[in-house]
C-alpha cells in the first residue's frame, strides 16, 4: 500500500489508486470532469492537473492518471497547477456556447461551478465558435450537442460500462462528436444515466426539458419502487409534481446507477386520474367520515359474523411499516385472514425463496459484480430486475462466465451462454452447468428468478448454492417483496381468502396498496368474488381497478411522499425518507389553465389540496376507532419501535437513510410448505398446446410504472413469443396477428418468433389492457387471427 | 462660551433659520396634483420587456427568482413547442417585493427591468400579486437591441451556427478537416 503526501497530509491507500482519488481521500476535492469512480479515468479532460513534488514523477501533472507511490510529496494548491486549471476552463469554454438560462442542466453543471470556481468571468477569445447539429434520441434523452466538452464519460457509459452499441463517439479532434448513426431512440435500458454521468447539458433528462431548476426541486434521499434490487435514487418534486429522479450511489446495491425504469417511472404520482379524494360509498367525504365509516362497516361484520369475516391485503409495493400496522391491526381484531399480496403463485414462491435466503449464501446487487461465474435460472434480468444485467456485465467484463438457463431467449449487454430449458427442466440443467464450472471458480453466484421458475427449482438453487458453497440471488416481484414474505410467512395466500368470500364467510375486505381486480390472474373469478362483499376498504395512490371499487377510499401516499422501509431482494432494509407533501401539483390546478391566463389559482390555502397521508396512520385511525390500545401505532418512530421487537426486524434499529442499509433474514420458521396450495395455481397442467407464461418486460408490466406514461412510452404493442420451429409447425409467421387461446380465455396480439426461444412455450408480457396472466401456466393454442 | 450665551445663540439661530426657511421657495410637492420626473433607473414597478423583433425576452431561467432576497418571484418554465425556453406562468407579489432590483441585475435576458412607476398601491393584497399577462409590455425598456437568442446556441432565431458568433455546423458524416 503506497504512502504519499498531498498538501501536507499523509494517507495510504490501496494498489494502483489514483491520486486523484486518494486527495478524494482526504477530502481534497480537485474539480475534474472525465474521471468518475465506476468508469476510470482516461486523462481527457486534463482539469485534474497538481503540482508534482517530490517523487517518480514531477511537474504539473493530471492527477488521475498517476498512480499514487511510495514518496510522492504533491501539492494541490500550487500556483502552477492552479493556472493550469484555470487555462483548461477557459479554453473550454472557448466554444462554448452561451445557453446557461435555457440550459437544463444549469444549477446542477459541473462545468459552471468549475467555471466559477476558477474565476474565468470575461471571454479573451473572440474568434468563432464550433457548433453541432443535435440528435433526437427518443423521449428520455434531449441532446445538445454544442455544450460538450470532450470528456468521453457518456461514451465510456454507454458502451463500456452499459455495453450498448448503438450510440458513440464520431469525428475526430476539435469535431468530435457523441452520438447515433441515425436519430431514433436509444437502445439501452440504461440510457438515462448518461443525463447524470455527462458533467454538463448535453444530455438531459427529456421528461422535464425546461421544467425545473435543481435548486426548486424538493429531495429526499430514497429507494426505487420500481422491482425488487431497491435502487437507491433521489426523486425530486416542483409544485407537488414528481419531476426528476437521479441515481443515488449505494456501493452495496446499484453502485452509482439506475435503470430507465426506475428514472422515468415515476409519472403515477401525478397522474392526472390519481385517486386524491375520500370517498364513501361514491361520494366525495372528509377523513374523519371515512375512518368513521370504515370502523362501521368493520365493527358491525365482526359483530354479526366474527372476527373471520374481516380479510386484509397488505402489498409487496408499499412500505413495511404500511404492511406491519395492517398486520397489528389483523391481531388486534384477530382476525387470521391477512396476506400480502394478490397474484398467489408467485407470492407462494417468493415466500419460498426469501425463507431460503441465509446469512452465508445471499449476495448484494454489487456482489454479482465480484464473483466470477454468474449461473442465472429462470431469470431474465434485463425485463425482471433491470440493474442485475448491468452487474452481471461488470462481472463479465472482468472475466466471469456467465449463463444463463430460461426458455425465454433472453437478452443481456454481453456475450454469455444462453442454454434454453423449460421450466421444469431448469433444476436438471443447472446442476449440469455447476458440474462443469464449480470447481474452477472461487466466487460463484446462483441467480434464480421467481416468477417462472416453479418451487422445484427454487428449491433446487438454494440447495445446490449450500452444497457447493456458491451465492444466491433471487429476483422477486416488487420493491418490499421481501417485507411482505417475512410478514406473510406461512399464512394464507390470497386464493384461500377469495374462496372465504366465495363461501360468504368473508365479508369485509381491506385492500393495502394491494389490486386483487387487477392483479388476481383468473380475474373474473376476482370481481365475482370481491362482488360478494358487503363493502371493500381501499387505500392506494394508483387509480386501480379495486381502487374505483371500493366503498371506502383512503388517498394514500406513494414512496417520495412519505417515509418507509423497502426490503431488497437481498433482504436489506433500507429507509427512504419523504421528499414532497403529496397533493394536487400546483401546475394542474385552478382556472384559467389555458393562454392567455394560464397561471395557478389566485387563491390561497391553508392546507395542501387533495393531500393524502400515508396508509398507515389511517390504519392506525381505523383501530384506534374500533376501540382498541393503540398508541405505538401513533408515529413512525413507535410502529419501527413494535416493529423491531420482532427478532428478525431487529436489525433495523441501526437503520438510517442514507445509509448502506440492514440486512434482515427470514428464518425457516416463516417457509412455507413445498407443494403451493391448489389455489396457488399449482404446476402447469399437461396436454396439447404451447405452455403459456405471462411475463415482465423492463417497460410497462411492472404495477407501478405501468401507470407512469413515460416508461409507457417504450411498452411495446401486446406479442406472444414462441420459438421458430414451433411457429412453422403451426404455419405461422412472424409479425402475423394471431389468437392465443385456452378454453374460453383469448389473447389477441402479434407474434414473435426467435430461434433461441425453448420450444414447447409461449411468452406474453403482462402489459396494461392484456390479460397475459389470466392464460399464465395454461397450455394455449395459437392460431392465425382471421381478420 | 459661557452657558447662558449658548443658550442664547442656540435660540437665535433656530429662529434665524425659521426666520429665512419663511421666505424661501416650499419645497413640498402637491403630490398628486404636480409629480416629480424621476430618473428612468429608478427602481419601482417591475415589467417583463420583449426583443426588438417583438419575442417575449424573459426565458424562464429562474434567476431572477433564485436571487430575489424575499422570494416573491414564481414561474414555470416551459418548451413553446418549437424549442424556446418561455415562462408559461410569473408572477410576481408586489406585497413583499421591496424593489431592490436584485431580478434586474440578475437577468441574463435583460427581460426583468423596474421602471419609475410607483404608483400602484391597491386596497387589497392578492391585487398586488400580478401575473404575466400584467407584467408583459410591449416594448424593449433600457436595452433596445439586445436579442438573448442571438447569442445563445440553441437556434432559435437565426438556426444552429447561423449566429455572427458561430461556424457553422460540423459534418458528422465526413472526417475532411
Ligand atoms: S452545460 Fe453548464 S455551463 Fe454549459 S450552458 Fe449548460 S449550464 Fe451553462
Ligand atoms: S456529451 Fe457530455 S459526457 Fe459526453 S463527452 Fe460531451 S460532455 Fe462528456
Ligand atoms: S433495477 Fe429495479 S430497483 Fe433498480 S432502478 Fe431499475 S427498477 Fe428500480
Ligand atoms: S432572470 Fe430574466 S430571463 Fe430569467 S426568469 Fe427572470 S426575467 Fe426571465
Ligand atoms: S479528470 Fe483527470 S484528466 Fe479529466
Amino acid at each position: 500500500m503506497p504512502k504519499l503526501i498531498i498538501d501536507g497530509l499523509e494517507v495510504e491507500v490501496p494498489e494502483g489508486t489514483n491520486v486523484l482519488e486518494a486527495a478524494k481521500k482526504l477530502g481534497i476535492v480537485i474539480p475534474h470532469f472525465c474521471y468518475h469512480s465506476a468508469m476510470g479515468a482516461v486523462g481527457a479532460c486534463r482539469l485534474c492537473a497538481m503540482k508534482f513534488v517530490e517523487g517518480p514523477v514531477k511537474g504539473v501533472q493530471v492527477s488521475c492518471m498517476i498512480k499514487a507511490q511510495d514518496g510522492m510529496v504533491v501539492e494541490t494548491a500550487d500556483p502552477d497547477a492552479m493556472r493550469a486549471r484555470r487555462m483548461v476552463i477557459e479554453w473550454l469554454m472557448t466554444n462554448h456556447p452561451h445557453d446557461c438560462p435555457v440550459c437544463d442542466e444549469g444549477g446542477m453543471c459541473l462545468l459552471q461551478d468549475y467555471t466559477i470556481a476558477g474565476g474565468h468571468g470575461r471571454r479573451r477569445y473572440k474568434g468563432k465558435k464550433r457548433t453541432y447539429l443535435s440528435q433526437y434520441l427518443g423521449e428520455f434523452i434531449e441532446q445538445e450537442m454544442n455544450r460538450c466538452i470532450q470528456c468521453y464519460r457518456c461514451h465510456r457509459f454507454y458502451r463500456d460500462y452499459a455495453g450498448g452499441d448503438d450510440f458513440g463517439t464520431k469525428k475526430i479532434a476539435n469535431r468530435t462528436f457523441f452520438g447515433r448513426f441515425k436519430d431514433g431512440w436509444l437502445e439501452s435500458e440504461f440510457a438515462g444515466n448518461l443525463a447524470d454521468v455527462c458533467p454538463t447539458g448535453v444530455f438531459t433528462d427529456k421528461t422535464c426539458h425546461f421544467r425545473a431548476r435543481p435548486w426548486e426541486l424538493e429531495t429526499a434521499p430514497s429507494v426505487c419502487p420500481h422491482c425488487s434490487l431497491g435502487c437507491n435514487l433521489t426523486p425530486g418534486a416542483k409544485l407537488r409534481e414528481l419531476m426528476l429522479i437521479k441515481a443515488r450511489e449505494n456501493p452495496k446495491v446499484n453502485g452509482w446507477f439506475i435503470c430507465d425504469r426506475g428514472r422515468f417511472g415515476g409519472g403515477f404520482a401525478s397522474r392526472g386520474d390519481r385517486p386524491r379524494k375520500f370517498i364513501v360509498n361514491r361520494q366525495e367525504t372528509n377523513r374523519d367520515e371515512a375512518v368513521g365509516a370504515a370502523v362501521k362497516l368493520i365493527s358491525a361484520a365482526i359483530a354479526r359474523y366474527g372476527p373471520g369475516s374481516v380479510a386484509l391485503t397488505g402489498s409487496p409495493r408499499t412500505s413495511l411499516e404500511n404492511n406491519h400496522v395492517l398486520k397489528k391491526l389483523a391481531d388486534m381484531l384477530k382476525a387470521e385472514n391477512i396476506c400480502f399480496s394478490t397474484e398467489p403463485f408467485r407470492d407462494m414462491k417468493e415466500r419460498r425463496a426469501v425463507s431460503l435466503l441465509n446469512a452465508g449464501s445471499r449476495r448484494s446487487l454489487r456482489d454479482v459484480e465480484f464473483s466470477d461465474l454468474i449461473i442465472s435460472a429462470g431469470a431474465d434480468p434485463v425485463n425482471e430486475a433491470p440493474m442485475l444485467a448491468l452487474m452481471m456485465r461488470q462481472a463479465a467484463r472482468k472475466g466471469a462466465r456467465v449463463f444463463v438457463i430460461d426458455p425465454r431467449p433472453v437478452r443481456l449487454p454481453f456475450a454469455f451462454t444462453h442454454i434454453p430449458a423449460l421450466p421444469d427442466e431448469l433444476a436438471e440443467k443447472l446442476a449440469g452447468v455447476l458440474n462443469e464450472t464449480r470447481n474452477d471458480s472461487k466466487n460463484p453466484v446462483i441467480i434464480c428468478g421467481t416468477d417462472i421458475p416453479g418451487i422445484d427449482a427454487i428449491d433446487a438453487c438454494a440447495a445446490a448454492a449450500g452444497r457447493l458453497n456458491c451465492g444466491l440471488f433471487y429476483t422477486l416481484s416488487s420493491a418490499n417483496s421481501f417485507g411482505a414474505a417475512v410478514l406473510a410467512g406461512s399464512g394464507p395466500d390470497f386464493g384461500a381468502m377469495l374462496s372465504g368470500m366465495e363461501g360468504g364467510n368473508i365479508r369485509v375486505l381491506i385492500a393495502l396498496e394491494s389490486d386483487p381486480l387487477g392483479r388476481y390472474p383468473d380475474k373474473e373469478r376476482a370481481a365475482r368474488a370481491l362482488k360478494k362483499l358487503d363493502s371493500l376498504i381501499v387505500m392506494d395512490y394508483l387509480p386501480t381497478d379495486t381502487a374505483k371499487a371500493a366503498d371506502v377510499f383512503f388517498p394514500a401516499a406513494a414512496y417520495a411522499e412519505m417515509d418507509g422501509i423497502f426490503i431488497n431482494n437481498e433482504g436489506r432494509a433500507q429507509g427512504f425518507s419523504r421528499a414532497y407533501i403529496p397533493g394536487i401539483p400546483v401546475n394542474s390546478m385552478g382556472p384559467g389553465r389555458t393562454p392567455p391566463e394560464l397561471h395557478p389559482p389566485r387563491e390561497f390555502f391553508s392546507e395542501v389540496p387533495g393531500r393524502s397521508f400515508p396508509a398507515w396512520e389511517y390504519l392506525g385511525d381505523i383501530a384506534r376507532g374500533l376501540g382498541m390500545e393503540c398508541n405505538n401505532l401513533e408515529s413512525l418512530e413507535t410502529i419501527r419501535a413494535t416493529l423491531s421487537e420482532d427478532r428478525r426486524f431487529a436489525p433495523l434499529a441501526a437503520l438510517h437513510p442514507e445509509s448502506e442499509g440492514a440486512l434482515i433474514t427470514a428464518g425457516q420458521a416463516d417457509r412455507p410448505k413445498a407443494q403451493t396450495p391448489p389455489s396457488a395455481g399449482g404446476k402447469p397442467d399437461t396436454g396439447e398446446g404451447l405452455l403459456f407464461y405471462a411475463v415482465e418486460l423492463t417497460f410497462g408490466t411492472e404495477e407501478i410504472s405501468a401507470y407512469s406514461g413515460k416508461t409507457r412510452l417504450r411498452a411495446p404493442e401486446p406479442y406472444v413469443l414462441i420459438n421458430s420451429a414451433d411457429a412453422a409447425g403451426l404455419g405461422l409467421k412472424d409479425g402475423e396477428r394471431v389468437k392465443v387461446s385456452s378454453g374460453k380465455s383469448a389473447l389477441s396480439c402479434v407474434l414473435k418468433t426467435s430461434a433461441s426461444c425453448a420450444k414447447g412455450a409461449a411468452f406474453a408480457p403482462r402489459l396494461t389492457g392484456f390479460d397475459a396472466a389470466a392464460l399464465s401456466g395454461k397450455r394455449v393454442n395459437i392460431t392465425k387471427e382471421s381478420v | 462660551m459661557s452657558r447662558s450665551t449658548g443658550i442664547l445663540k442656540g435660540l437665535f439661530e433656530a429662529f434665524a433659520t425659521t426666520l429665512r426657511e419663511m421666505f424661501r421657495k416650499p419645497v413640498t410637492i402637491q403630490y398628486p396634483e404636480e409629480k416629480k420626473p424621476l430618473s428612468a433607473r429608478a427602481r419601482w414597478r417591475i415589467v417583463l420587456t420583449r426583443d426588438p423583433d417583438g419575442g417575449e425576452r424573459c426565458v424562464a431561467c429562474y434567476l431572477c427568482s433564485a436571487v430575489c432576497p424575499v422570494s416573491c418571484i414564481s414561474m414555470q418554465s416551459a418548451d413553446r413547442g418549437d424549442g424556446r425556453r418561455y415562462p408559461e406562468w410569473f408572477r410576481i407579489n408586489f406585497g413583499r417585493c421591496i424593489l431592490c432590483g436584485m431580478c434586474e441585475e440578475a437577468c441574463p435576458t435583460l427581460a426583468i427591468q423596474l421602471t419609475p412607476d410607483y404608483e400602484f398601491c391597491k386596497y387589497k393584497a392578492l391585487d398586488m400579486v400580478y401575473e404575466k399577462e400584467d407584467l408583459l409590455i410591449d416594448g424593449t425598456g433600457k436595452d433596445p437591441e439586445y436579442n438573448f437568442y442571438k447569442h445563445a446556441g440553441i437556434g432559435i432565431v437565426n438556426p444552429k451556427g447561423k449566429n455572427p458568433d458561430e461556424y457553422g455546423p460540423v459534418d458528422i458524416r465526413s472526417n475532411m478537416p
